[in-house]
């Protein structure tokens, strides 16, 4: 029988798994948006966070700089990404860009091997934050700090897209890119943009969640597997169905870590891909039938 | 004046001027050799049966195709190898025959989006809400609600595109298109799927525009309609231009009625 310390637990891991998952599908849910591309490469981008925060910091530098200098440095590979491997290949299949942000990742992964080795590297928490006890469970230190910085992210990116005029043509190019042209939006200056919000988003999350998971040249690839999850299960044009789909997916995650051997916490999370797939095949927010 | 002399005059006054300008897709020759000068302030309808060519012709002035021969100049630049949104910052955007409205957005902002050709605030800027951009945010805000006034759907800015008529819809697009700050507006079958009133209205706003500046090049098939507004009427058929003048000189045209209606008198209508 569960008492009310571990039912509590299973619920603040779910929300900072959660936290994570629907941080790394909303990148997903911006490149796909605007582009239609489904980046592959996305975990790299909170690989490439993490690893450089790690490396600036142990360098020396204060902690705010090492992460702002990580994700400037992301935001510019994000754009590099478009600009000299989608944007040459966009007139391909929509498989074709899917398989070359893949190559992009897989390199990335090389290139991060290659420099920083295969240890897992880890920062202290966030100026200390200590761990906190409440009702039997514990809250680690950085826990707040993941679970702030992505409502932060959330509520900066529906303020964006919802009242910037660059956010509204990013909206009209992920509606109708023709109209979007012809009133002078120039779609490819919009992608470029949206890799590199990707990217930078990307860079944050793994930059705050290195304290709390590690980091090391191989986690993006996995990260990149979750948001997808993320985003499908929830429905990967809209924004809210990302961050609900990434939420059940991290309570699912954290009730199966507790109840079950721990090799299956993988089928946990394709369970419910499944069902969810069968049932609403666009998400949970789009009924079966609509668009 | 002489003919050199009217000819130099028109050059001056035009705002487009389409020369020789021909494309071919999949085998066929959509527009072959077309040549017309579109003089600013005037309203301008291009005419043809289906498959004439007319659509593919607007295509190439706003750059989403581009032509295998010829040549295209909007305001004394040459624009036939420009990509369309720097097209649309010069003053030149189309309004689809299917509109176009994002279904994401408001009516609003839908007119707002139109607005981003002009706007020059960075993104960084944008983000961070400095305070030039907050400014040209609420500029942004009122010129598209001036826009809509003026279409006459200031009291539905709010609403969802897809709860408006068909025409209202219309209406929204040349909003749209007014707010990225047109000067040319090319209108692609304006008046396709409108009821008897709403006909009227969008005469009546055409000829207001008009009033005020505006150019507008319209392909139309309803023409009975259009050569009643109309300054100066193109006539297509397989591609080549046949006719070039006013409504009346079209409507004298024998090859223009032959095309139409055998040997009758043009009235126009083909539905």
């Amino acid at each position: 029988m569960l008492d009310l310390s571990a039912i509590l637990q299973f619920f603040i891991s779910g929300v900072n798994l959660g936290c994570i998952y629907a941080a790394i599908g909303l990148g997903l849910f911006v490149v796909y948006g605007v582009t239609g591309v489904l980046n592959l490469a996305q975990g790299e981008f909170v690989m490439l966070g993490g690893m450089l925060t790690v490396a600036f910091y142990t360098a020396g530098t204060a902690l705010v700089p090492s992460l702002l200098m990580a994700v400037i440095i992301a935001a510019l590979v994000g754009a590099m990404l478009y600009r000299l491997i989608i944007y040459p290949a966009r007139n391909s299949s929509g498989s074709t860009l899917v398989f070359l942000t893949l190559g992009f990742a897989f390199a990335t992964e090389g290139i991060a091997l290659s420099v920083w080795g295969w240890e897992f590297k880890s920062l202290p928490s966030f100026w200390g934050s200590p761990n906190i006890q409440l009702w039997g469970a514990t809250i680690f230190g950085q826990t707040p700090w993941v679970v702030g910085t992505t409502l932060l992210l959330v509520i900066g990116l529906f303020f964006f897209f919802g009242h910037t005029i660059h956010g509204k043509a990013l909206r009209a190019c992920a509606d109708e890119p023709l109209g979007a042209r012809t009133v002078g939006i120039s779609t490819d200056q919009m992608a470029l943009f949206s890799f590199v919000l990707a990217a930078s988003l990307g860079a944050v999350v793994g930059a705050v969640i290195t304290p709390l998971t590690m980091t090391g040249y191989g986690v993006g690839m996995p990260l990149t597997i979750k948001g997808l999850l993320a985003a499908l299960v929830g429905g990967i044009n809209r924004a809210e169905g990302v961050i609900l789909g990434g939420m059940a997916l991290g309570m699912a995650e954290a009730i199966s870590a507790g109840l079950m051997p721990s090799g299956y916490h993988g089928v946990i999370a394709l369970g419910i891909l499944i069902v969810v797939f069968l049932s609403r095949p666009r998400g949970l927010l789009v009924a079966p039938g609509k668009v | 004046m002489s003919e050199k002399g009217k000819q130099r005059d028109t050059e001056e006054q035009a705002i487009l001027e389409i020369r020789d300008v021909s494309v071919a897709y999949d085998g066929l020759v959509a527009v072959n050799g077309v040549s017309f000068c579109v003089r600013r302030g005037d309203i301008i309808a291009i005419i043809g049966p289906n498959g004439a060519g007319k659509t593919t012709l607007l295509k190439l002035i706003t750059g989403l195709l581009r032509p295998s021969g010829g040549e295209i100049w909007l305001k004394q630049q040459r624009v036939d190898r420009v990509a369309p949104h720097r097209i649309a910052s010069l003053g030149v955007t189309q309004v689809f025959q299917d509109i176009q409205l994002f279904s994401n957005m408001s009516v609003v902002e839908n007119v707002m989006a139109g607005c981003h050709v002009w706007t020059g605030a960075s993104f960084l800027s944008t983000g961070l809400r400095l305070p030039h951009s907050r400014a040209e945010e609420r500029n942004i805000s009122d010129t598209a609600l001036r826009k809509l006034s003026l279409v006459g759907l200031g009291q539905k800015a709010f609403y969802s595109p897809s709860s408006l008529s068909w025409g209202e819809q219309k209406r929204v697009g040349l909003a749209r298109a007014l707010a990225a700050g047109a000067d040319l507006l090319l209108l692609d079958e304006p008046y396709g799927g409108l009821i008897a009133e709403e006909i009227g209205k969008l005469s009546q706003l055409l000829l207001e525009l008009q009033h005020r500046g505006i150019t507008i090049l319209m392909v139309e098939q309803l023409t009975d309609v259009v050569l009643d507004i109309a300054n100066q009427v193109v006539v297509l058929r397989y591609g080549e231009k046949i006719a070039d003048g006013t409504a009346a000189e079209i409507q004298g045209n024998e090859q223009v009625i032959a095309t139409y209606l055998g040997n009758g008198p043009l009235e126009g209508d083909e539905r």
